[in-house]
């Protein structure tokens, strides 16, 4: 595609060329009363400085198009430019080009003449041919118009040049043809006052009639320049009747340009010549304020070789200028329009797009200042609004929330319709939402608004463009036409900006990815290698390379059996085998597996494999295999073996010795239990022996010595019990089972209390409660408390016992409570040793044995006891039972 | 009560004496033989040794019998009077100073008829002593002979 800036028709052209061109051309159209000379030689003159080709043809009355002149430089294209002509006529039906110009009095701009035109033009195919072959590239149909009367029409082509028409070269090319236009009619009108004339008789009413009812204002002046006769065009223009002008001088309805026209008028007197198409602006006296264009034309009115007065002709141009003026508009509107999408398709970064957009929109809008609010998607897919200003610094809104929802700026967010308004203050939408009602403190004065949205393909409401003034009714139809052009640019331009924003995103992740698989490969000890469907390595990693002692380069590419050489190859479970190829890559399974692996070397290593399938889009593409070293692995395996055993066989050693010392332990307590007893047996029972046979012999002194005796002997035997009882725990086989330990100190507490009916205690024992332990040790073990309890509440009046439970730090907790004598806490460590006594044995009978055994069921069950009390208020004796699952006895 | 005589196995002569006393205490008439170890006792059940050619046929009533004996302990005792048909009926009493679960168990499981701890106190020994009497002398009724 041809560059914007080289190829443009006027781009060179200095104002003053383009000035003298229109000079030049205004010399020709005011060097004489033929015009189609006169046009003709226009043609001339534009060839080649403003078109390859140049066609003037006229509209005739019956709706007929004359070829008036064609040029071209080249002569015989000239002639087939008048041959097309006659062959192939315009047709009223026709969408374009001179038909088109004659029916609707607009011209026709083709920047770039695409071919669906010349098919559309074409006729037949030979016409389509020959069309073709002109290689025409841009054209201008510009008419000729006055009053709204369409006379024909100026036609400019580039073609082998390769030029093209830019949307200001309209202005250059309407100018041109207004000035044909007048010349003209000029023309025509002196051509009809000649033939007036001539024929004497109906000259006077002809030229009446003609000037007094032609749609232009016409006066005649005598020398002195003074009115003599004006027509109802005039008498409108100037809205004064005509018996108000007729003897007025001429300045007197014209007051600025008076005193230049009246010398121009004295040369057109005296020197006879014609002044034509002179701008004559002013204020309308007929419409007071209103601004009026005309161009006035000055004959000299010749009789008899004098000059005896001036025939003035003035035409309203002001529609034609307004429309100009909506013409340059427009074409200053498409200029920016284009030039903003040529920057915008070459743009792909989102904040330049819409500073771009709201640079050019503020600018092109008049406003004081515009913003553009839009919507950024975040990469976790959140949105967010992001704004960029235009025409007054950012600082202006950065105090201010993002507009919200309101009644005004609704409509451009739901992407409903443009918004203008010539006064915000003042529409009845304005200042109903809370907390503002309008605009917030601070803002920018903000009178004429207006908003568009910017609305995506897919139809989301991407942002708004907004536009503020602090002046009423600044933004014009044309400036919202502009916006409505801009905004769907700018949708498209956010939308690319989205997608090429999006595919970097990927692209980058997709990167990132790479660059993180990469290292991971890297610096795995594993050896990773993948294998294609064809069995051929596609990608190693360092690791495996120096597993196998194979180089990078060597590995790739080649075979699985060649990469993998495996010692005792037994063909089912060994890496390089069909059978694990065909399962992982067939039966798309992961295989695993350990194989001695021989290096390139020669040396080979112990090593577990995993295979897996390498799939896309649900297709296995490949294998990739892992290998990891375990030789290390295996080293530790044998490590371990070797102190397990160890291990086992120090136990069944230390089992041995346990076995044999409580052998031992067994002997003596068997030996204990009768050797120590037998003599106690025979002091105390031959001491009754001698109570019996001799008592007569004995005093009151001796028989209470004998019964101290036997006293004595006794309590040694019940001491001998307890250590054997104390011996038998130690070793006795446990057996774990659930226990209702509840019934269990219920029933001991009837017992005691059975045993010893004269004691009124207070039991209380919590119900359901479960443990876990042998029960004929536990038995043991809460005998003893009870008992204790029992024993040491036995001064108290009020004894009470309590057995319950607790949960302490989630542990639970037995408890054996008393309110009985209690103890002192400072000698609480001696409680639980064997033969440790806190009272006197005239307080309270006992061996010294008891809490020393329910210490030791305790701590075979894994639990721990302690107690808690204070002399004079009761004891509190706790236990922990954990749920043991198995027996942890060894011995035995 | 019959004239037939109690066998009491005993090495310790304090408990001898003892047993005896209290055997008396409980009006126990019978003729006493003692033994000192196991192997005396088993010549006297068998007629050997120093009772060589003793009355086979007069077995006594019933065997208090010690465990902790010299030369032949009193379970091997136990088990050679059940394993001969000439004794294996006679009423085999463990008479013992041991409280030990396996002593008891292992009486019992080799055919003891009953087992008696002795207490210290001579007081409940002499009870003991005096019901056990009762109901192996009095009440229970002796299998016929049956020995060649």
């Amino acid at each position: 595609m041809m560059t914007k800036t080289e190829d443009l028709f006027w781009i060179n052209e200095t104002a003053e060329v383009r000035l003298k061109f229109l000079a030049d051309a205004s010399q020709l159209l005011s060097s004489s009363l033929d015009y189609e000379t006169t046009l003709s030689n226009i043609a001339r003159l534009s060839v080649p400085v403003c078109a390859d080709w140049c066609a003037i043809d006229m509209f005739e009355d019956d709706s007929r198009i004359r070829r008036l002149s064609v040029v071209h430089s080249d002569s015989k294209k000239t002639t087939l430019g008048f041959d097309l002509f006659e062959r192939y006529p315009p047709r009223s039906t026709d969408t374009h080009g001179l038909a088109l110009v004659l029916k609707t009095g607009a011209p026709q701009f083709y920047p770039d003449i695409p071919d669906e035109l010349l098919v559309s033009t074409a006729t037949d195919e030979e016409h389509l041919a020959i069309i073709r072959s002109l290689g025409m590239k841009s054209a201008i149909v510009m008419p000729m118009k006055v009053q709204n009367k369409v006379l024909g029409a100026i036609t400019f082509v580039f073609a082998e040049s390769d030029r093209r028409y830019r949307p200001q070269d309209l202005d250059f090319v309407y100018d041109l043809a207004s000035r044909a236009a007048l010349a003209i009619e000029n023309s025509r009108l002196f051509t009809e006052a000649r033939k007036a004339v001539i024929s004497e008789k109906h000259s006077v009413a002809v030229l009446n009639t003609l000037l007094m009812s032609a749609p232009v204002a016409f006066a005649y002046l005598d020398i002195n320049l003074r009115y003599v006769q004006v027509n109802d065009a005039f008498e409108k223009l100037i809205a004064k009747y005509r018996d108000q002008i007729i003897g007025t001088q001429f300045g007197a309805h014209f007051t600025q340009e008076v005193q230049r026209l009246e010398l121009n008028l004295k040369d057109v007197i005296d020197k006879h010549e014609p002044i034509l198409n002179i701008p004559v602006n002013g204020i309308s006296p007929a419409k007071p304020g209103e601004m009026r264009h005309s161009l006035a034309s000055f004959f000299p009115v010749i009789s008899d070789n004098d000059a005896i007065g001036i025939g003035i002709l003035i035409y309203d141009i002001t529609e034609q200028k307004l429309l100009e003026q909506k013409i340059r508009e427009q074409a200053r509107i498409n200029e920016k329009l284009y030039e903003v999408g040529s920057a915008l398709t070459a743009e792909l970064n989102l904040d330049r797009i819409v500073q771009t957009v709201t640079d050019a929109a503020t600018e092109l809008s008049g406003a004081q200042f515009g913003a553009f609010f839009y919507n950024v998607l975040k990469e976790d897919g959140q949105a967010y609004t992001l704004y960029c200003i235009s025409g007054v610094p950012r600082e202006n809104f950065s105090k201010f929330p993002m507009p919200r929802n309101t009644r005004i700026f609704a409509p451009t967010f739901k992407g409903e319709r443009i918004v203008r308004l010539d006064d915000v203050t003042k529409d009845p939408n304005f200042g109903h939402n809370a907390p503002y009602h309008g605009m917030p403190a601070g803002h920018l004065p903000v009178r004429s608004y207006m908003a568009a949205p910017v609305i995506s393909r897919t139809g989301e409401v991407l942002g708004g463009l907004f536009f503020g003034h602090e002046e009423p009714g600044i933004f014009t139809e044309s400036a919202e036409k502009l916006v409505a052009g801009l905004a769907p640019q700018a949708a498209i331009a956010i939308d690319n900006a989205r997608l090429f924003e999006a595919a970097n995103v990927s692209r980058a992740r997709l990167q990132s990815q790479l660059n993180f698989t990469d290292a991971l490969t890297n610096s795995l000890g594993e050896g990773i290698c993948a294998f294609d469907s064809e069995r051929k390595v596609n990608f190693v990693n360092p690791a495996m390379t120096r597993l196998l002692g194979w180089s990078h380069s060597e590995m790739m590419g080649r075979e699985l059996t060649d990469v993998f050489n495996i010692e005792g190859n037994d063909g089912a479970t060994s890496l390089p085998s069909p059978k694990v190829w065909e399962a992982v890559h067939h039966q798309k399974r992961m295989m695993e597996g350990e194989n001695i692996f021989i290096r390139k070397d020669g040396s080979s290593f112990p090593a577990s494999y995993l295979a897996v399938p390498f799939m896309e889009n649900q297709r296995v593409k490949g294998v990739v295999v892992t290998i990891r070293d375990i030789t290390e692995t295996r080293r530790i395996q044998d490590e371990l073996q070797r102190s397990r055993e160890e291990l086992e066989q120090r136990v069944v050693e230390r089992t041995v010795n346990l076995t044999a010392a409580n052998q031992e332990l067994e002997a003596f307590s068997y030996s204990v239990s009768h050797d120590l007893r037998s003599p106690l047996r025979s002091i105390d029972g031959f001491s009754q022996a001698l109570l019996e046979d001799f008592a007569d012999k004995l005093d009151a002194e001796g028989q209470d010595s004998l019964q101290r005796i036997r006293a004595a002997s006794q309590k040694m035997g019940r001491i001998i019990d307890d250590l054997l009882n104390l011996s038998k725990l130690t070793r006795a086989q446990m057996r774990t089972e659930r226990i209702h330990i509840s019934e269990m100190a219920q029933k001991i507490l009837e017992e005691l209390r059975s045993s010893d009916q004269n004691r009124q205690v207070q039991v209380i024992v919590q119900e359901n409660l479960l443990a876990v332990g042998d029960s004929s040790l536990l038995r043991i073990a809460l005998e003893n408390l009870l008992s204790n309890a029992w024993k040491f509440t036995g001064k108290q009046e009020n004894a009470r016992i309590v057995f319950g439970a607790e949960r302490i730090q989630g542990e639970k907790v037995f408890f054996v409570q008393d309110n009985g004598a209690g103890f002192n806490m400072e000698y609480g460590s001696k409680l639980f040793g064997a033969f440790q006594r806190l009272h006197q044995a005239h307080e309270f009978s006992g061996t010294g044995i008891g809490l020393a055994t329910v210490r030791r069921i305790i701590h075979r069950h894994g639990g721990r006891i302690w107690a808690e009390g204070e002399v004079g208020r009761g004891a509190k004796f706790s236990f922990t039972l954990p749920t043991m699952n198995t027996d942890k006895e060894i011995v035995r | 009560m019959t004239g037939k005589s109690i066998l009491l196995v005993e090495d310790n002569p304090d408990d001898e004496a003892l047993t005896i006393r209290a055997l008396r205490k409980a009006h126990v008439s019978n003729e006493i033989v003692v033994a000192r170890d196991g192997a005396e006792a088993l010549d006297y059940l068998f007629a050997k040794g120093k009772y060589q050619g003793r009355d086979l046929a007069m077995q006594p009533q019933i065997v208090l019998l010690d465990l902790k004996l010299p030369k032949i302990d009193g379970l091997q005792v136990l088990e050679r009077i059940r394993a001969d048909k000439r004794t294996e009926l006679i009423p085999v009493v463990i008479l013992t100073t041991s409280k030990e679960e396996k002593d008891l168990i292992g009486s019992y499981r080799l055919g003891a008829n009953s087992y008696v701890a002795k207490p210290v106190d001579f007081v409940e020994f002499t009870e003991a002593v005096k019901s056990l009497g009762m109901y192996w002398l009095l009440i229970n009724e002796r299998p016929p002979f049956i020995g060649s």
